[in-house]
């Protein structure tokens, strides 16, 4: 019998007219894992919740719920803590201050005797590898830790069907490997029956017997991974989908149409390598038809099409953007930079380009003074701690968009508190375009030159609601209000938030709370950007329009440096890319020399085509390098 | 150690040293703190020791120039004599004291806040579960502040405009961290809701275990706890600096209290000592 059985469930939340989900209906047979995967607000959450009636929203629902044959509804305390559920953000469900303690949590609930619960808890401690830290404080664990942490104590009260709403969103690459690789463990191991909602595709694929597509609070496909592509396929909905699917899937959607067969679609970058040296060593007669018709209708220009629905396309705001940040700050140095509005990254045709953007944007305009320098910085937290920073030397080119990359505890955003002026570096100088820091006298560096977004975009608002907030921000600031609205109109039209401005910034979505503190940070009209993970917690869309604001800033003079774990989304937006390693740069360059001179700390797209394609980092390079391969044969 | 024994040693020795103003259960109890926290923190629990020197002169020199009382005069100021006795009960009532506060820190060396937790949920399990809570909350909150304050900051609010424009800052960051902080909460109380809470009568979990080593140092502590006890009783830290000092007794039965009492005091010492020199024993042996 399935273990939980979903039939014709709609729901509404009091007040609204739109039904947050529509007579969705499913099976879950026990041991599946189950990925649920759709846009921002499409209702996952709202589903997820309805199974577990502790959480369940009010509204009017509709349809059924069972657990095990019966309405969850009516399930007794001790039944309903067979299902545990783990949520988004991993800082809000801790409950106490030991990590002992808040394993024990659950189980002090059900009111079990200390001897239980001491073997429980030793054993899922054990279990996930938390004796390291099992004495320790939540509060000083790291974001990955906790999310492990709430994991371990979800799991310790043995629950038999397992709920996690969107539980990487806000962990970097490293925490979130270390969450999957504990379900995929915990699946395969204990047979336990697991329901994700998830938007991290190239993860999930992995360790997912079957992925839900839902769509307006709709499924809209229900598929094993590696079918998913032939049911969207069938469906029509590749256009709006593709962007999100992970790279193997890109790479084969675009090379192989749908009467290819003998070919199951690849879903690991284990599998993707198979497939491409199969297509690229081997003539194949079918490529080039499948290469042609990739060019008539699915266009490498057009997958960023993905973005929703929008009044005017990613390209024209990007122009348009660019246009209202050059006419609010003409009259400066930079004005020169403005019109080189070319296809940005799209410049990787036929393979020449490849070597444009090496050179050039490696130093920046010769002559040009570069928009911040660091020399021989050292910095640490305490006297007697470690240096976190050991003797740094870095510039970023004016005028460009600069990734930093590196691990945990690298260095990365201590990097940035250090040039925004946050920290004092003891040793070594900082220079923002040319100055000194300590030449900007009282906060002037935090008035038309440099501003700093935190990795939490939260704290960039204090207001109610976006726009008291901004009032708020120019009686504060100084900043003539009217002209500050035109401005803040203006930004936010091109930047599709103007809905928002109503809206309290933490009802927002991290997508649109990234957005709209990035928005916030160019009232002030910097002319240097310092960026925190600003890609953390979006889903595939929300990062294709990110990437676009950053070209349309560079466009209109700006330079940005961002801090990120993000491999794709640095590769997608960065003119160079540095390597932070133990407090020091370890390699920089363009991002093509960049990712391809590195092995593991690359693209899945450059790791897919290793070996079998010269230096291919993007998916786009590599259906372009696979398609002239197959033309020359 | 075990929480329980832990906190019956040191609030026994905390209040017979407040109350004892014999001068050499003075002496053995500064000696048996100084020494205690030498051991137990290392040469970190001695950061602040200018304080201490300080608060104990200060104690100690004040005493004569406000009680006037002791036959051997050593001056005058004014009208008022300064004596000798008031000046040794000063230094008395200084050992006191900073052999109390000593014997604090300590405590917070050896009970930490999950060992006191643990003694309030025995008998408190509510209160203790918001403790807890809270003790995770506040430095949350602080940590965020400081986060937020240093983004507006960066933004260029409060800045250049002089002390008003800081304040006004301040004030819209705090408010806008107590909703947030308030949001969180909601989000903990799902947290609880899902994971039971309220669905059945709460147990208190803790991760102490009495060992053998525990009954132990409970049994001796207990023994010297009764010998010290019977000797207070029976007037052996009973002794008098006004008009003058009396005579410090050493007969054998006040003998047999002293090293009772300097045993107890020195226990945590001892028991570092005892299990430095196993731990060579047991290194040796390998």
């Amino acid at each position: 019998m399935e273990i939980l059985h979903v039939s014709n469930l709609s729901f509404k939340y009091p007040g609204s007219d739109i039904p947050a989900l529509r007579d969705v209906s499913f099976d879950v047979a026990p041991g599946e894992f189950i990925t649920i995967f759709g846009p921002s607000g499409c209702g996952k959450t709202t589903l997820l919740r309805l199974i577990k009636k502790e959480l369940a929203p009010y509204g009017e629902a509709m349809g059924e719920i069972l657990y095990c044959g019966r309405p969850v509804q009516k399930l007794s305390a001790a039944e309903s803590s067979e299902m545990g559920f783990v949520m988004q953000r991993p800082e809000g469900q801790i409950v106490t201050d030991t990590v002992w303690h808040e394993l024990a949590f659950g189980l002090e609930n059900l009111g079990l005797p200390s001897d239980v619960i001491r073997r429980r808890v030793a054993e899922t401690a054990a279990y996930f590898g938390i004796e390291e830290w099992f004495n320790q404080k939540t509060a000083e664990l790291s974001g990955g830790q906790k999310q492990i942490l709430n994991l371990a104590s979800v799991l310790s009260m043995q629950p038999r069907l397992l709920l996690l709403d969107e539980p990487s969103a806000q962990l970097d690459p490293i925490g979130s490997a270390e969450l999957f690789s504990a379900l995929r463990r915990l699946n395969s191991e204990t047979g336990l029956t697991v329901i994700m909602a998830e938007h991290r595709l190239q993860d999930a694929f992995e360790i997912s017997d079957r992925i839900i597509l839902l769509e307006d609070g709709a499924v809209i496909a229900s598929a094993p991974p590696a079918e998913l592509l032939k049911t969207l396929k069938s469906g029509g909905l590749c256009e709006k989908f593709i962007p999100a699917l992970p790279a193997p899937v890109r790479v084969f959607d675009a090379l192989t149409d749908e009467g290819c067969e003998g070919y199951t679609c690849p879903v690991t970058v284990r599998d993707g390598r198979r497939f491409l040296a199969s297509i690229c060593t081997a003539p194949h007669e079918r490529m080039a038809a499948a290469a042609e018709s990739y060019t008539a209708g699915n266009a490498p220009g057009s997958a960023a099409a993905g973005v929703p629905a929008t009044e005017s396309g990613p390209a024209d705001m990007r122009e348009a953007l660019a246009d209202a940040f050059a006419a609010h700050s003409s009259g400066r140095a930079y004005e020169a930079y403005r019109p080189e509005t070319k296809p940005a990254s799209v410049s990787t045709q036929n393979g020449e380009a490849y070597e444009d953007a090496a050179g050039d944007a490696y130093c920046g305009r010769a002559g040009d003074v570069p928009a911040l320098e660091l020399y021989g910085v050292s910095f640490r937290y305490s006297r007697n701690g470690g240096d976190v920073l050991k003797g740094i030397s870095f510039s970023a080119p004016a005028g460009r968009i600069c990734c930093l990359l590196g691990g945990n505890g690298s260095g990365k955003s201590t990097l940035l508190s250090v040039s925004a002026g946050l920290l004092k570096p003891y040793e070594g100088r900082v220079k923002i375009f040319g100055k000194r820091l300590h030449e900007y006298k009282n906060g002037s560096l935090y008035r038309g030159t440099a501003a700093m977004l935190p990795q939490d975009a939260l704290t960039v608002f204090t207001g109610d609601s976006i726009d008291e907030d901004i009032s708020a921000h120019c009686r504060l600031t100084g900043m003539p209000e009217d002209e500050a609205r035109r401005q803040m109109e203006r930004i936010y039209t091109l930047m599709h938030i103007a809905h928002l401005k109503g809206r309290h910034p933490a009802d927002l979505s991290g997508g649109e709370q990234q957005k709209c503190a990035i928005a916030k940070l160019l009232l002030s009209n910097p002319r240097l950007l310092l960026l925190d993970e600003p890609s953390k917690g979006m889903d595939a869309f929300a990062k294709a329009e990110l990437a676009d604001i950053f070209k349309a800033l560079k466009s209109a003079g700006k330079t940005v440096l961002i801090v990120t774990h993000d491999v794709e989304f640095a590769c997608d937006v960065a003119d160079v890319c540095a390597l932070l390693f133990d407090g020091g740069i370890a390699s920089k360059g363009a991002p093509r020399q960049f990712f391809a001179g590195n092995h593991y700390y690359t693209t899945p797209a450059n790791r897919m085509s290793r070996g079998i394609l010269p230096d291919a980092v993007t998916v786009r390079e590599v259906i372009e390098l696979c398609r002239e391969r197959t033309e020359r044969r | 150690m075990h929480p329980i024994p832990a906190a019956v040693y040191f609030a026994a020795v905390i209040v017979i040293s407040m109350f004892t103003m014999h001068p050499v259960f003075i002496i053995l109890s500064l000696a048996g703190s100084v020494l205690g926290c030498a051991v137990l923190g290392g040469r970190k629990a001695f950061s602040g020791w200018p304080f201490y020197v300080i608060v104990f002169l200060l104690t100690a020199l004040i005493n004569p120039l406000v009680v006037h009382r002791g036959q051997t005069v050593l001056f005058y100021i004014g009208l008022r004599a300064v004596t000798a006795e008031a000046l040794i009960y000063g230094f008395a009532a200084a050992g006191v004291l900073v052999s109390v506060l000593m014997w604090f820190k300590c405590m917070g060396l050896v009970l930490t806040d999950d060992k006191i937790m643990y003694l309030f949920g025995r008998t408190l399990p509510k209160t203790a579960l918001v403790i807890s809570a809270a003790t995770r909350l506040v430095p949350l909150f602080v940590r965020q502040i400081r986060v937020s304050a240093d983004t507006q900051k960066c933004m260029g609010a409060g800045t250049g405009k002089g002390m008003r424009g800081r304040i006004s800052m301040a004030a819209r960051v705090f408010s806008a961290n107590i909703s947030r902080s308030l949001e969180d909460a909601v989000e903990t109380a799902a947290s609880m809701r899902a994971r039971g809470y309220g669905a059945a009568k709460r147990s208190s979990y803790a991760p102490f275990k009495a060992g053998a080593s525990d009954i132990l140092s409970g049994a001796v502590i207990a023994l010297l706890l009764a010998a010290v006890i019977y000797g207070l009783i029976s007037g052996a830290a009973e002794f008098s600096y006004y008009p003058s000092p009396a005579l410090v007794a050493a007969d054998p039965h006040s003998l047999t209290i002293y090293i009772c009492y300097g045993l107890l005091l020195l226990l945590p010492v001892l028991t570092s000592a005892a299990g430095r020199i196993k731990w060579k024993y047991c290194m040796s042996a390998i």
